[in-house]
C-alpha cells in the first residue's frame, strides 16, 4: 500500500514497513529498468533500504531526508 | 582495565589462580571418570567464578570463553550432553591460556595485545560442543579505524565534526528483522547521533540471490553523547554492538551530565516496574519500592514542580486506573519537552483544580484511528506465534511474549485516548427541543420536554451512536405515546405531555432515560399483533407475560411506524434501536403502564470497547459479523441444500435451518461452488444459515457508525478499520435478513 | 538516612570490588555470600540499599530479590552478567529497583546509588 507499482516505477508514499520489502525485491527483479521515486517517502525500514543498496535502481526523484538521500545517492555508485 | 586499586588486582589473581586449579583438578578426574557428578559440579563452579570475576574487570577475552565453558558444563550437569576426550583437550587449553593471561595482568596490569583474537579462537572451537546457539559477542577487535575518517555524506550534522565522543559499531543478526528489529530505525534513534555510515558486511549477494529478510548490513555511528548514556541504549543490542570511546579527548562527563543520566536510568527502571502486572496484589512491596525511588530521585534532582505532583499521585493508589495515572505522570518526567517546560514555568502558579489543554479535535481523531489501527494490526501476532510453534520454539516464545506485551500496550493506549473523547451529552440533547417544537406542530400534540444531566460525559463515539436512537424514541413517544390534549385532559391528565430525558452515570456505565407520561404500551394488543406478524405462536402470546410482551416491540419484523409522518422519515423500528445499543455494547429495556407512560432505559459503557468480530469475504469485500451473534461455521457440500417453497435451507444438528446467501442478499455478483462456506448466525427468532465465500480470521475492531449517505443503508451497523487499512463493514443481519 | 549496603553476591572478589568503590563514599558495607545468608542479614538488620550480582545461570539472586520484598522496600540494584530483555524483566518481577549490566561503570554506580538512597 506504501509503493504504488506502474509498468517502470515504484512510488513510494508515506511510511514503507518491513511488509513492502518482499514486493518491492520481487518488482525490481521483474523490472530490470525499473526506477524508483522517494519523493513522498518519510521513512523506510532497513529491509527496503538494503534492497535497494543491493538493486541500485535509478532514483527519479530522492527521499525529503537528506541523510537518506545522501545514503543512497553514495551507495549507488 | 579500568584503573583499580592494586588490592583488587592482586585478588582477582590470586582468586582467578584458585579457580584455574580447581578447574584443573575437576577436569582430570572426569577425564577418569565421565559420570562423576561432583567434579562436573566443580568444574562448573570453578569457570562459573572464573566468568563472574573477569567480567568485574570487564576482560572480555576470559569472559567470552568462561562463558561457553560455563554453558557446556551446564548441560553436562543437566545429562544433556557427556564430557568426551576431545572436549577436555579443549577445555584444558582453555585452561592454560586463562593462566597465562592472568599471569600478564599480575605482570602488566593488562591483557596481552593478542588477546581477543586469541579469545575468538578458543571460543570457536569450544562453540562446538555447545548444545546452545551462543551467538559471537562482537569482536572484540572490532575494527574502528573508520570511525576518524567518516565520509562527508555520513554525517547529519557537519557542525559536530569535531564534537562526537562515542563511536558504534553494529553488526545486526542476520535474522533480526524476525526478532521485530529496524536497524535503521535504532540507529537513527540513537543519543546525540551525528554521523551514521551503512555498508554490507561482505560483499552483497545478487539481487536474485538475496533472500528479502536477512540483513547483511552493518551500521557505524558517531555520537556526541556520553558514554553511559550511548551505552544504556545499546544495551538491549549487547551482543551486536560494540561500542568505544572516539575522538580527540576523553573528556570527563561533567556532574550534570552524570546526574541525569542517572536519572533516566532510575525512572527508566521505575517505569518499567509500574508496567508488571498483579502489582497491586498482595503487599504492594514493589509498588512502595518503586514509589519510594521515584521520590528520592526527583528530590535528589530539586524537581520542585513534579514532587508536588508526585506527592498528590502517590496516595491511595488502590486501582488499575492509579497505577496508569502514576505511570504517565513517570513517563512524562523523561521527556526532556516537558522537563523544559517545567523548568521554564513561572515561579508562582495558581492552584487550579485540574488543567486544560487546547488540543484540536482532528489531531485527537487521528490518533485515535492510528490506535484502532494498531488495535486491528495487533490481532494478528498473536495467531502468528501461535504459528511459529512449529518453526521454532524458542522463537514462539519470544514472539508470545512481545504479542502479549503489545497486547497490553495496545489496550492501555486505547484505555488512555479514549478518555479524550469524553463529551458531555449536551451535544446531541441540543437538538431535541427544536424537534420536539416541530413535532408538536405537525401532531398536533402539546409536549414539554425536560432534560437532565446534559453535562453528563460519554466516549464522544457511544454519543454519535445514540443520536440517532435517541430521536427515534422521541418521535415514537410523541407519535404514539402522548396522546391530544383534549384525550389527556379527558382522562384527568394535564393537557400538556411531558417528556424527560435523564442522563447519570452509575456503575461505571451511561444510564440515560427517556420518559413520558403519555398512552403507555398496551401489552396485550402487543401479543396481537406478534401473533398475528406470525413472530410468536398464538400460544406463546398466551402464556406470555406483560413485560416479556412489551420487549416484543424490538423485534425485527415488528413495526410500530403506522403513522410516517414528514418528520418520522422511514420509520426505523425499535430493533434497528435496540442493535445499535447492543452494538455500541450497551443494552435497553422498556417498562410501561398502560395510562400512566413508558420508559426506555438505556445503559451503555462509558467508553467504547473493542468488537469482537467474524470476518467474511463475498466476491474481493470484507464484511464483519459480531461475534456474539455467530454460532458456528462450518462448510456443506452445494447438494445438502434443499429447497422448502422458495426457501433453501440446510440440515444442521437435527434441525432444519434457512439457508440465505450474503452475495443475493447485497446484489454482489457471485460464483458458484460445489462446497459453501456457511456461518451459523443466531438472530432474534432463531438460527439461520448465511451462505459466504470464505471465512477469515476474527479480528477486534473498534465500530465507527456510518456516515454520510452510507448512515441510511440499514444493511451495515458501522464500519472498522482493518490492519492493512481496508474497510470492514459490519453487517446488521436483522435489518438485512427481514423480508427473508 | 540508612547508609548501610548489603552487597550479596558468591564471589568474594566482587564483594571485595563493591566495598572498594562504595566505601570512600560514605556507605557502610555488610556482605553475604549467597541469596539465603542475604535474607538472615536483612532479618537482622535495616538496610538502605541492596546490591545483587545475578551470575547467570545461577539463579540465587532473584529468589533472594522475591523474598527481600517481603522484608524491605529498600532500593534493590541487580547486576547481571547478561543484558537479555527476559532477565531484565523477571528481575523487576522479583522486585528489583535497577537493572545494570556489567561490566560496571564505577562512577555511573555510585551516581545511582546516591540518587536511590537520597543523598
Amino acid at each position: 500500500m506504501a509503493i504504488k507499482y506502474t509498468d517502470e516505477m515504484a512510488i513510494f508514499e508515506g511510511k514503507c514497513t518491513l511488509h513492502e520489502a518482499e514486493p518491492l525485491h520481487e518488482w525490481l527483479k521483474k523490472t530490470p529498468q525499473g526506477k524508483v521515486d522517494l519523493a513522498a517517502c518519510q521513512y523506510m525500514h532497513t529491509a527496503i533500504l538494503q534492497v535497494l543498496l543491493i538493486a541500485k535502481p535509478v532514483m527519479t526523484a530522492s527521499p525529503e531526508d537528506a541523510w537518506l538521500s545522501a545514503c543512497l545517492a553514495n551507495n549507488a555508485n | 582495565m579500568p584503573d583499580l586499586a592494586d588490592s583488587l588486582i592482586d585478588q582477582f589473581v590470586l582468586e582467578s589462580a584458585e579457580s584455574l586449579s580447581d578447574a584443573s583438578d575437576a577436569l582430570l578426574e572426569l577425564e577418569k571418570n565421565r559420570n562423576d557428578p561432583d567434579a562436573v559440579d566443580r568444574l562448573f563452579r570453578a569457570l562459573h567464578t572464573l566468568k563472574g570475576n573477569a567480567a568485574l574487570f570487564d576482560l572480555q577475552p576470559i569472559v567470552g570463553v568462561a562463558h561457553i565453558a560455563e554453558d557446556i558444563l551446564d548441560t553436562i550437569r543437566k545429562g544433556r550432553q557427556e564430557m568426551s576426550g576431545p572436549l577436555a583437550d579443549v577445555i584444558f587449553s582453555m585452561i592454560d591460556q586463562i593462566a597465562t593471561w592472568v599471569t600478564a595482568i599480575e605482570r602488566n596490569n593488562k591483557l596481552p595485545a593478542d588477546a581477543a583474537s586469541v579469545s575468538d579462537e578458543l571460543q570457536a572451537r569450544l562453540r562446538e560442543y555447545s548444545l546452545h546457539e551462543i551467538k559471537p559477542g562482537p569482536s572484540s577487535q572490532a575494527d574502528f579505524s573508520w570511525a576518524d575518517s567518516m565520509p562527508a555524506h555520513a554525517w547529519m550534522d557537519i557542525s559536530k565534526q569535531g564534537q562526537p565522543s562515542v563511536a558504534v559499531l553494529y553488526t545486526p543478526d542476520k535474522g533480526c528483522f524476525f526478532s521485530g528489529d529496524d536497524p535503521l530505525q535504532i540507529m537513527r534513534e540513537l543519543p546525540g547521533l551525528c554521523a551514521l555510515q551503512t555498508s554490507f558486511r561482505q560483499a552483497p549477494p545478487s539481487l536474485s540471490d538475496h533472500e528479502t529478510y536477512t540483513c547483511h548490513l552493518k551500521f557505524m555511528a558517531l555520537s556526541s553523547a556520553p558514554m553511559t548514556e550511548v551505552a544504556a541504549y545499546c544495551r538491549d543490542y549487547k551482543d551486536q554492538i560494540a561500542i568505544r570511546a572516539s575522538g580527540p579527548h576523553e573528556a570527563e562527563p561533567t556532574q550534570e551530565i552524570q546526574d541525569t543520566a542517572s536519572f533516566r536510568q532510575i525512572i527508566t527502571a521505575q517505569l518499567r516496574i509500574l508496567e508488571l502486572p498483579d502489582l497491586l496484589d498482595g503487599s504492594k512491596a514493589r509498588l512502595n519500592a518503586a514509589l519510594q525511588n521515584i521520590g528520592n530521585a526527583l528530590r535528589y534532582m530539586k524537581r520542585e514542580d513534579a514532587l508536588e505532583q508526585f506527592a498528590r499521585l502517590q496516595h491511595n493508589i488502590t486501582e488499575l486506573q492509579d497505577v496508569a495515572e502514576l505511570r504517565r505522570f513517570v513517563a512524562s518526567l523523561l521527556d526532556p519537552q516537558m522537563a523544559q517546560q517545567a523548568a521554564e514555568a513561572p515561579a508562582q502558579q495558581p492552584e487550579t483544580g485540574r488543567k486544560f489543554l487546547q488540543i484540536e479535535q482532528g489531531r485527537i481523531d487521528q490518533l485515535l484511528n492510528l490506535i484502532s489501527e494498531m488495535a486491528a494490526a495487533k490481532n494478528n501476532l498473536q495467531y502468528l506465534a501461535e504459528r511459529a510453534e512449529s518453526v521454532s520454539r524458542e522463537f514462539a516464545v519470544e514472539l508470545k511474549d512481545r504479542a502479549a506485551l503489545v497486547e497490553r500496550i495496545t489496550q492501555e493506549m486505547q484505555d488512555i485516548v479514549v478518555n479524550f473523547r469524553m463529551t458531555p451529552l449536551s451535544s446531541i440533547f441540543k437538538r431535541l427541543p427544536r424537534l420536539v417544537r416541530d413535532l408538536s406542530k405537525e401532531l398536533n400534540r402539546k409536549v414539554r420536554l425536560t432534560i437532565e444531566g446534559g453535562e453528563t460525559e460519554a466516549d464522544r463515539h457511544v454519543i454519535d451512536t445514540l443520536s440517532e436512537p435517541l430521536l427515534h424514541m422521541l418521535r415514537n413517544s410523541m407519535a404514539h405515546g402522548i396522546e391530544p390534549s383534549e384525550e389527556r385532559a379527558a382522562a384527568g391528565k394535564n393537557p400538556t405531555g411531558s417528556i424527560r430525558i435523564k442522563a447519570y452515570h452509575h456503575n461505571n456505565q451511561l444510564i440515560i432515560e427517556v420518559q413520558d407520561d403519555g398512552r403507555g404500551i398496551p401489552a396485550q394488543k402487543i401479543k396481537e399483533k406478534a401473533a398475528a406478524s406470525g413472530i410468536i405462536s398464538a400460544e406463546e402470546a398466551e402464556r406470555m407475560s406483560d413485560a416479556d410482551a412489551l420487549q416484543l416491540i424490538f423485534h425485527s419484523g415488528f413495526s410500530t411506524a403506522e403513522q410516517v409522518t414528514s418528520l418520522s422519515g422511514r420509520g426505523v423500528g425499535m430493533d434497528v434501536v435496540k442493535s445499535t445499543v447492543e452494538n455500541a455494547g450497551g443494552r435497553i429495556t422498556v417498562h410501561s403502564e398502560v395510562g400512566v407512560g413508558t420508559r426506555f432505559t438505556l445503559a451503555l459503557p462509558l467508553f467504547i470497547a473493542a468488537a469482537q468480530m467474524m470476518t467474511v469475504r463475498v466476491a474481493d469485500q470484507l464484511f464483519g459479523i459480531p461475534m456474539q451473534q455467530v454460532q458456528q461455521s462450518l462448510k456443506i457440500p452445494r447438494k445438502s441444500i434443499r429447497k422448502i417453497k422458495k426457501t433453501e435451507t440446510f440440515v444442521y444438528r437435527d434441525n432444519i435451518l434457512p439457508l440465505l446467501r450474503l452475495h443475493a442478499l447485497l446484489d454482489i455478483p457471485a460464483t458458484e461452488q460445489n462446497e459453501l462456506a456457511v456461518m451459523i448466525v443466531r438472530l432474534h427468532h432463531g438460527l439461520v444459515g448465511l451462505a459466504v465465500d470464505d471465512f477469515l480470521n476474527p479480528v477486534e475492531v473498534v465500530i465507527k457508525p456510518l456516515s454520510g449517505i452510507l448512515k441510511t443503508v440499514s444493511n451495515f451497523s458501522g464500519s472498522a478499520l482493518l490492519a492493512d487499512g481496508s474497510v470492514l463493514l459490519v453487517l446488521n443481519l436483522e435489518e438485512l435478513m427481514r423480508g427473508h | 538516612m540508612n547508609k548501610s549496603i548489603l552487597v550479596v553476591d558468591d564471589s568474594h572478589l566482587v564483594r571485595m570490588y563493591y566495598r572498594q568503590i562504595l566505601e570512600p563514599e560514605g556507605y557502610e558495607i555488610f556482605e553475604a555470600a549467597n541469596g539465603s545468608e542475604g535474607i538472615e542479614k536483612a532479618q537482622q538488620q535495616e538496610f538502605g540499599l541492596f546490591l545483587v550480582d545475578i551470575n547467570m545461570p545461577m539463579m540465587d539472586g532473584l529468589t533472594f530479590l522475591e523474598r527481600i520484598r517481603d522484608i524491605s522496600t529498600a532500593p534493590a540494584i541487580v547486576i547481571s552478567t547478561e543484558s537479555s530483555a527476559e532477565n531484565e524483566q523477571r528481575a523487576y518481577a522479583a522486585g528489583a529497583s535497577l537493572f545494570i549490566v556489567k561490566p560496571v561503570e564505577a562512577a555511573n554506580l555510585v551516581g545511582n546509588i546516591h540518587m536511590l538512597m537520597g543523598a
